[in-house]
C-alpha cells in the first residue's frame, strides 16, 4: 500500500545489557559450533524486567520525541511474541495506563515478529478511517528469560534477544515519512511451525517449551523418509512483499539506502532475507547491530531503524526498508523516508 | 551454464562431503541436507539466471532429480531467451 500521508513522529528503544556468546559458550548454554556458524557476538538479556515495562520505556521516549499531547492519540497497538505477564491479563492496557493513560482503545496486534510492521499498515488504516484521529502508539516488548523457552537453543536460525521498541505514527509530520508498506504470506507454510505437535491441548499448557528446532527436525525426518514437507523459500515471500512496496512507491531497490531487518544469525539472514533481495547485509543491512542484540521478536526492525538514525548512518532524504517476518509464514515491510537527521533534530530543538 | 557436475559440486559443498560420495539417487536429506541448504542452492542457481521454483526441488531431493529439473528448465529458458 502506498502511504505517504503518515509519519513516524517519535521512536524509542529499550535495549538491555548484553550477554556475549563467548560467555554463553563458556557456561555451556550455547554450542561452540553454533556460535561459529551464527556469527553472533552477543544477545541482550533483560533478566527480571517484565516485557511490557521495556515497551513502556521505549514508548515514553517515542511520545516525548513526538511532541504530541496525550489527547492527540487515538489508540495503542501492542505487539509481542512471548508471554507478557499474568494469563488473562491485558498487557496492552497496562502499557496504555503507564504511558498515555487516556481512555482510547488498546489492543494486542499479534503477528509474530512482524507485529510492529503490521501495525504500520493497520495503523494507517485506523488513522485514515476517522478524520479526527491524529496519532497512534505502536509498542512491542519481549523478555525470553522464562522457563518456557531456551533463548540459545530454540532455533539454529537465531538466538533470542530481549528488548522493547515503540513508534508514534502520526498524520501531521515527523522525522520520517512512511512511503509504503506491504506483506506477502504463504498459508501452506503454517504447518511448518507446528512440526507434528497437536493443536490441543496447547503444548504450553502441558509445560512444554517452545522448541522450534525440534519441530524443524520433525520435518527433516519426514522429508528424509520421502514425505514432501510444507516448505517454501522465505526469500520468495520477502521478495514478493518488498517488490509490492517498491512498486506501490514507484521506487526500485537501488533507491533504498539501508535495510533494518530481522536479527537472524548470519547464514539464515543471508539466504532467507538478504540474498533474495541482492543486498549485502554487512554494507546495507543492520548486521553489526543485529549480531550484538539477537532476535527480539517484533522489536528488531524498529530497533534497527533507531540505531541507523541515532548513529547518523541515515539522514535527510535517505530511504530505509524495514523488513520483518513471522511464522505463518509471512514477510512484511515498510519503506520510510528520513526527513530530518538526528543531528538536524538536535539543532532544531536548541 | 549449470552442468550435472556443478550441481553435484554445489551439493557436496553444502554437505561438506566429497562429490564422489554423493550417489545421484540418494535422498540428500538423509545425508544431512537442510531447508536452509536448499534455499542457499536455489539462490545460487537463480543468480546464474535460472528461475528455479523452490517447491520443485523439495519434491525430489536427489542430485538426479534436481539435475532432471534444472536441465529441463535450462533448455526451456534457452528457447525463450534470445
Amino acid at each position: 500500500m502506498r502511504i505517504d500521508d503518515m509519519y513516524l513522529a517519535g521512536i524509542g528503544v529499550y535495549v538491555p545489557e548484553q550477554v556475549s556468546t563467548d560467555q554463553a559458550v563458556e557456561r555451556g548454554w550455547y554450542d561452540p559450533a553454533d556460535q561459529e556458524a551464527s556469527g553472533m557476538l552477543a544477545v541482550t538479556v533483560a533478566d527480571e524486567t517484565p516485557a511490557p515495562d521495556m515497551a513502556i520505556n521505549a514508548a515514553r521516549q517515542a511520545i516525548e520525541m513526538s511532541g504530541l499531547e496525550v489527547d492527540d492519540f487515538a489508540g495503542l497497538f501492542h505487539s509481542n511474541v512471548h508471554y507478557q505477564g499474568p494469563d488473562g491479563w491485558s498487557a496492552h492496557h497496562y502499557v496504555l495506563r503507564k504511558t498515555l493513560d487516556t481512555p482510547v482503545p488498546a489492543m494486542e496486534l499479534r503477528q509474530g515478529c512482524n507485529g510492529m510492521l503490521a501495525g504500520i499498515q493497520l495503523g494507517t488504516c485506523y488513522l485514515r478511517a476517522v478524520p479526527d484521529r491524529t496519532a497512534l502508539l505502536l509498542t512491542s516488548g519481549d523478555n525470553f528469560s522464562t522457563p518456557a523457552v531456551d533463548r540459545w537453543r530454540s532455533s539454529k536460525r537465531f538466538i533470542l534477544g530481549d528488548g522493547g521498541a515503540a513508534v508514534v505514527v502520526a498524520k501531521h509530520g515527523g522525522f520520517a515519512r512512511i512511503v509504503a508498506a506491504a506483506s506477502q504470506s504463504n498459508p501452506e507454510m503454517e504447518e511448518l511451525h507446528r512440526g507434528g505437535e497437536t493443536l490441543f491441548p496447547p503444548g504450553i499448557t502441558l509445560g512444554q517449551k517452545m522448541d522450534l528446532e525440534t519441530r524443524m527436525e520433525y520435518w527433516r525426518k519426514q522429508w528424509a523418509s520421502g514425505v514432501t514437507p510444507p516448505m517454501g523459500h522465505m526469500g520468495d515471500l520477502v521478495r514478493g512483499a518488498v517488490d509490492t512496496a517498491l512498486n506501490d512507491a514507484g521506487m526500485s531497490l537501488s533507491d533504498i539506502t539501508r535495510v533494518a531487518h530481522v536479527h537472524f544469525a548470519a547464514e539464515a539472514l543471508r539466504e532467507m532475507y538478504m540474498d533474495p533481495l541482492g543486498i549485502d547485509e554487512g554494507k546495507h543491512g543492520t548486521w553489526e547491530f543485529a549480531r550484538r542484540m539477537g532476535h527480539a521478536g517484533a522489536v528488531d526492525a524498529v530497533a534497527g531503524l533507531h540505531h541507523l538514525w541515532t548513529s547518523g548512518q541515515v539522514g535527510e532524504g535517505d530511504h530505509v526498508l524495514l523488513l520483518g517476518a513471522t511464522p505463518g509464514m509471512e514477510a512484511g515491510c515498510a519503506i520510510v523516508e528520513i526527513l530530518q537527521s538526528a543531528d538536524q533534530r538536535t539543532e532544531a530543538l536548541k | 551454464m549449470i552442468t550435472r557436475d556443478s550441481v553435484q559440486e554445489a551439493v557436496a559443498e553444502r554437505l561438506d562431503s566429497p562429490p564422489a560420495q554423493i550417489p545421484g539417487d540418494t535422498n540428500l536429506v538423509q545425508l544431512g541436507l537442510t531447508s536452509l541448504d536448499l534455499m542457499a542452492l536455489v539462490n545460487g542457481w537463480r543468480r546464474q539466471g535460472l528461475p528455479v521454483v523452490f517447491r520443485e526441488l523439495v519434491r525430489e531431493p536427489t542430485v538426479d532429480g534436481w539435475w532432471r529439473y534444472l536441465e529441463g528448465l535450462q533448455d526451456e529458458h534457452a528457447e525463450v531467451s534470445p
